[in-house]
């Protein structure tokens, strides 16, 4: 069986009072590719804030290769190599593309880094053209581009990636999931939260669909038939 | 030209007019309130790392810039030479920063300001009370200015080229910490704190290490003001210099170095120079500020290059209809 690069273990995470998610278990292995799929509210994003430590779980434990990470500050769990790319892009508008890279460089465990800002705007040229520019001023595609590139910066060994397609046209959704596949064709772990389960489907290893905060199915995404009834009755589409 | 050549052409021609200012200014009351614009503008930049850089409003500045002023007075007083008391003087305005710091930085927004208000009245109101040490209202004098590399600086001209270079070194230290990646993480807690925090960084860490940068060149113009008066008196850490130094930086523009300097120019031209000639001056240096913040609400700066740029692009769209006529 492949190393665990990351394990939610019977996690329960509340918003005030409003209990959201209600003990969630999945493992991502290492080089492997986890698709999160689920409806709004199905609690995908809150497993990304919990896992990289922007809300605290209240029950479970979350490891990150073995070692237990729930009760870790934010910096701290993405000093162990995690790295989140958030929905909606988040970057930093007042910065410049190469300032919103440089703010992100962390070299992983004292090695050489494999991603630089060069290594960055070699996988996404367009970056590189823009690269004294606000990011304020970047289109949609590209400041996805950016948070992906700003994520890499940590060199991470975990990398999260918060509905990567949302806002965007299909070509550039292309794109991005071919960036996608480029660097789990590198080894890197990835968890991917999605609401568009053909994308999923298409590139992930394994599956979990979460439906209320609770795990409806999981399992290999080719045992998953992406027809089942039972998909179409967590994701409403398909 | 390239874009960058009007910048380079008008910042050269601003240092040539500030190297020789005492030479075709022959008033040294003049040169005095150019040293003043200087030292305040040391005061404002050094706030605008907090304001502009931080997004952290502060509102106790003046008892930091209070803090290296009283300590330097007060040491002067008892019989240490300069060395040591502007060395003790920025130390201590650097340990009262980081009291401010850690009791402050527990929140941001309204609750970051009002913490400083009251720690900055704390200070204000130890200096105005404590009469055995600060001698409360009548203030502390100090009687010699210290030599520059053996020079006197006793007259106006060589107090304000001492002013002068420390004013240099503050706009080159500030200009390197915002091209820094220190200076883009502060910017990223100030748009981002949830996010920088997500990517490892100790926010606390970087707004604490900010308000420790803040302090010192805060510290550095309250020396300045201290030699350039050779006097305090609890007056220069009251609230309202605080708020002067905050309109200095909002007036001119946050988060731009020239804002800043603009803003202290404002203010010390209006309390020094137009209060000679208009009696109500206070009127009209709020009439300027509604001004400016109702025509350009980003400072006057960033509102000046903006209305520039529009008249620029709209002669040269002209330009080119006129061309295309005829």
């Amino acid at each position: 069986m492949a190393t665990s690069a990351l394990a939610l273990d019977n996690i329960s995470a509340f918003y005030g009072d409003s209990h959201v998610l209600h003990g969630v278990s999945f493992t991502l292995g290492e080089g492997r590719l986890l698709g999160l799929l689920g409806r709004n509210g199905a609690g995908k994003s809150t497993c990304m804030n919990v896992i990289v430590g922007l809300l605290r779980a209240r029950e479970g434990d979350i490891s990150v290769f073995g070692e237990s990470v729930r009760r870790m500050s934010p910096e701290l769990i993405a000093s162990r190599g995690v790295a989140l790319v958030p929905q909606g892009r988040r970057i930093f508008r007042s910065l410049t593309v190469r300032e919103n890279l440089i703010v992100a460089t962390r070299n992983g465990n004292g090695k050489k880094a494999a991603w630089t800002d060069e290594t960055v705007f070699a996988m996404f040229p367009r970056l590189r053209e823009r690269r004294s520019q606000l990011a304020a001023h970047l289109s949609g595609g590209e400041q996805q581009m950016l948070a992906i590139g700003r994520a890499l910066m940590n060199n991470p060994r975990v990398l999260l990636m918060d509905e990567p397609s949302e806002g965007l046209a299909p070509q550039i959704v292309a794109e991005v999931m071919g960036t996608i596949r480029t660097l789990k064709a590198s080894g890197l772990s990835i968890l991917l939260v999605e609401q568009n389960p053909r994308l999923v489907f298409d590139i992930a290893d394994d599956v979990v669909i979460l439906n209320s905060g609770e795990i409806a199915l999981a399992g290999s995404a080719k045992a998953i038939n992406p027809n089942d009834a039972r998909v179409a009755q967590y994701l409403g589409v398909f | 030209m390239s874009a960058r050549g009007p910048r380079f052409f008008a910042i050269g021609v601003a240092i040539a007019i500030l190297l020789t200012l005492p030479l075709w200014i022959a008033n040294s009351y003049y040169v005095n309130i150019a040293s003043q614009i200087l030292l305040w503008a040391v005061a404002a930049l050094a706030l605008n790392v907090l304001v502009g850089y931080g997004g952290l409003v502060s509102l106790g500045h003046a008892a930091l810039f209070g803090a290296a002023g009283y300590t330097a007075a007060l040491l002067l007083k008892a019989g240490h030479g300069h060395l040591v008391a502007d060395l003790a003087a920025i130390g201590f305005t650097l340990f009262v920063s980081a009291i401010f710091a850690i009791l402050s930085l527990r929140s941001t927004g309204i609750a970051f300001l009002m913490i400083t208000l009251a720690l900055g009245q704390i200070l204000w109101g130890i200096a105005y009370r404590w009469v055995s040490l600060t001698q409360g209202d009548n203030g502390v004098n100090v009687t010699t200015r210290p030599r520059f590399f053996g020079i006197s600086l006793a007259t106006a001209d060589a107090f304000y080229y001492a002013v002068l270079i420390v004013f240099a070194l503050a706009v080159i230290s500030m200009a390197i910490f915002v091209r820094s990646p220190f200076g883009a993480s502060l910017r990223g807690t100030r748009d981002q704190a949830r996010r920088m925090n997500a990517l490892g960084y100790n926010v606390w860490l970087i707004r604490f290490l900010a308000f420790l940068f803040s302090g010192f060149w805060t510290g550095i113009a309250g020396l300045l003001f201290v030699y350039y008066n050779q006097f305090i008196s609890p007056q220069v850490m009251a609230l309202q210099t605080s708020a002067e130094i905050l309109l200095m930086v909002i007036s001119g523009g946050t988060a731009t170095l020239l804002g800043p300097i603009a803003g202290a120019a404002i203010v010390v031209v209006m309390k020094n120079v137009a209060s000679a000639y208009i009696e109500r001056w206070n009127l009209v240096l709020g009439v300027i500020f509604v001004l400016i913040i109702s025509f350009m609400p980003d400072g006057l700066i960033p509102g000046t290059a903006r209305i520039w740029r529009s008249g620029w692009q709209t002669l040269r769209a002209r330009a080119a209809r006129g061309v295309r006529v005829s």
